[in-house]
């Protein structure tokens, strides 16, 4: 096998670079996979949310809001969990930045729900509860990345248990979104991160889930 | 973009995975030549040198270790007493008077390191070829006829044997250190394969007088003194050769704290070496194209790994540990599902390659150096200590070196 016996630094180098680009390939491949998995995810929301919007531009509003809200909360508990799904998928990417680019337009598709849902505010006043939730992509310090962890889990909390009372709308509130800066100018959010609920009340600082329930209207 | 700790990590796994191929691929051609050794072409005639600093418990067994050899050339053993503060030197004197062979000989004062001994003790041999084993070693009875056919071969500088733990059986480290010494053995004999064993250790090395006297015996001032002749040998170009026949049991460590001071004092002898031969790198030669660049990637790896690792578990830690304070203070649950990432990456993949194939080596490597009669078999709970737990602490051991050298602090015997 080894014609001169010193050949096996240059083989074995060979060997493993072959091993290695091989490896690298896969996860390119795995990475490229999910991708297209979100990027199919992305299109079906998309599909939804311009369904979502033409559905309120079609119809009197004043006696379908039930059915607009329920619309809208299907599609932002759908987008919920596929973002959720996108930010492990991220957090597992290692080789490729596509996913992120795929969040940005996530983050674009909740700004889009976001204004609709002002709209349906002013027109279905009261009938619906909504949680905006704005945090930093990528949070500049530790103390902010464990507040963003913590605010997750109390608002995915919340989410459980309100239900369809509720819509939540977690948005990446750094991606350059020029409709989104515009929105959080609007609302004069000073810092991130930042829970909007129905609009009124902007909350910067942790709060527990039961407190929280404080400003969601009950059922109607 | 990649990020620079996952570059760190790939870096890592490349180097590891060349390692784990060349070791395959040096050992697949020899694999039927991996247990023999020459004969001896004629009786060449060999001196013993035995550094003895404070070794009275263990240096008679050492000494009668080393008469008991079967080699017929053997003539006299030279037990260099370095003023031990114990009773070593009575005890060397009175295994001079029980037997011809041994010399007992005393430093005028104390040379601070094996070293210094060695070389004191070598002043008193005139023989062709001059062996050395440590007061804590015990070569077995066929260990040096097993090297002395080597230096048949004029290239051959220097042989060395397999360096096998003798307490095995009591605590963790130990059995550690056990699996550690015979893993290092075997792939010390598939690196003698390409001539590029990088240490003849302290426990036995015989060398070519030639050989000894051309580089001018053992650096003084390096704590690695087999390290750096060794290198120093191959730089004047002689090959180093290996027989996995040849054992030589030495006591290791069996605390952490000793363990800890003996592994620096290697590293940090180590990069004394590499700096002293650094004009040498990537020259023509086994030193400069493979001994020397295997030290530095090691090291320079090894230390940016462990800084990246440290950055990254302590990165992690605080930030798990603000984020339980806040969920506590919030009432919020502590670990939620979504918190369970079940979506490996490439990293993983290769990680769990690496370990596999690591894993198989280590298994294949001590299948090959099968322990005689009276030890201790490897067991489970030991292997999985010493490769999930005993390895990771070798980019420890590098921060401390980095550490020990910013702070400079003394070693000596």
């Amino acid at each position: 096998m080894l014609g001169n016996k010193k050949n096996a630094f240059w083989e074995a180098f060979l060997i493993a670079a072959v091993v290695f680009i091989l490896g690298l390939l896969l996860g390119l491949f795995i990475e490229q996979n999910r991708v297209q998995q979100v990027n199919d995810y992305f299109s079906q929301a998309e599909v939804s949310l311009l369904d979502s919007v033409a559905l309120s531009n079609s119809i009197d509003i004043s006696n379908s809001c039930q059915s607009l809200i329920s619309s809208s909360t299907q599609f932002a508990d759908n987008i919920y969990l596929k973002a959720q799904l996108l930010e492990q998928y991220e957090a597992s990417g290692k080789i490729s930045d596509s996913l992120i680019i795929i969040h940005a337009k996530y983050d674009l598709l909740r700004t889009i729900l976001w204004q609709n849902l002002i709209k349906l505010e002013s027109k279905c006043p009261g009938q619906f509860n909504s949680v905006v939730y704005l945090y930093n992509y990528n949070p500049p310090s530790i103390q902010e990345k464990a507040t963003e962890q913590v605010w997750s889990k109390i608002l995915g909390e919340l989410k459980q248990k309100e239900g369809n009372n509720m819509i939540l709308i977690p948005i990446a509130a750094n991606n350059n979104l020029s409709s989104l800066d515009y929105l959080v100018e609007e609302f004069n959010i000073s810092k991130f991160p930042a829970v909007i609920i129905n609009g009124k009340t902007t909350i910067y600082n942790l709060t527990s889930t039961n407190d929280l329930e404080t400003y969601i209207s009950p059922p109607k | 973009m990649v990020d620079f700790i996952t570059v760190v990590y790939l870096v890592y796994i490349f180097i590891s995975l060349y390692f784990l191929t060349l070791y395959i691929l040096i050992y697949i051609p020899n694999r039927k030549d991996f247990f023999t050794y020459p004969k001896p072409e004629k009786e060449y005639s060999l001196d013993m040198v035995i550094p003895c600093y404070n070794g009275s418990e263990t240096i008679e067994k050492a000494v009668k270790s080393i008469l008991d050899s079967d080699y017929p050339g053997l003539r006299k053993v030279i037990v260099v007493d370095d003023c031990s503060t114990d009773n070593s030197y009575e005890v060397i004197k009175s295994l001079a008077r029980n037997d011809p062979r041994v010399v007992a000989v005393q430093t005028p004062k104390n040379t601070g390191r094996a070293a210094g001994a060695k070389n004191y003790g070598a002043k008193f041999s005139d023989a062709e070829f001059i062996g050395f084993t440590d007061d804590d070693s015990y070569p077995n009875k066929n260990a040096i006829s097993a090297l002395m056919g080597f230096f048949n071969d004029e290239k051959v500088g220097v042989a060395t044997p397999s360096i096998l733990v003798r307490n095995d059986s009591r605590t963790f480290l130990e059995k550690f250190q056990a699996i550690e010494y015979r893993v290092i053995a075997f792939t010390r004999k598939l690196l003698g394969f390409v001539d590029a064993i990088y240490v003849t250790p302290g426990p036995l090395a015989v060398y070519r007088r030639t050989a000894f006297d051309a580089v001018s015996g053992f650096d003084e001032k390096n704590l690695t003194e087999d390290i750096e002749i060794t290198w120093h040998i191959i730089s004047k170009g002689y090959t180093v050769k290996m027989s996995p026949v040849a054992r030589a049991y030495t006591i290791a460590p069996d605390k952490w704290k000793v363990w800890y001071r003996q592994r620096i004092r290697w590293n940090l002898g180590g990069i004394q070496t590499v700096l002293k031969y650094k004009k040498s790198f990537l020259q023509k030669g086994m030193l400069g194209r493979f001994i020397i660049p295997f030290f530095v990637s090691s090291l320079l790896i090894g230390v940016s790994g462990i800084i990246v690792l440290l950055y990254r578990w302590g990165r992690t830690l605080i930030t798990n540990i603000l984020s339980t304070t806040y969920s506590a203070q919030n009432q919020a649950a502590i670990i939620t599902l979504n918190d369970i990432n079940l979506h490996p990456n490439v990293l993983v993949f290769f990680g769990i390659l690496l370990i596999t194939v690591g894993s198989l080596f280590t298994l294949f490597a001590l299948r090959y150096t099968k322990l005689e009669e009276g030890f201790k078999k490897t067991n489970a709970v030991s292997l999985i200590g010493y490769l999930f737990v005993y390895l990771l602490t070798q980019a420890f051991l590098l921060a401390g070196s980095v550490y020990e050298i910013i702070f400079k602090k003394k070693y000596s015997w």
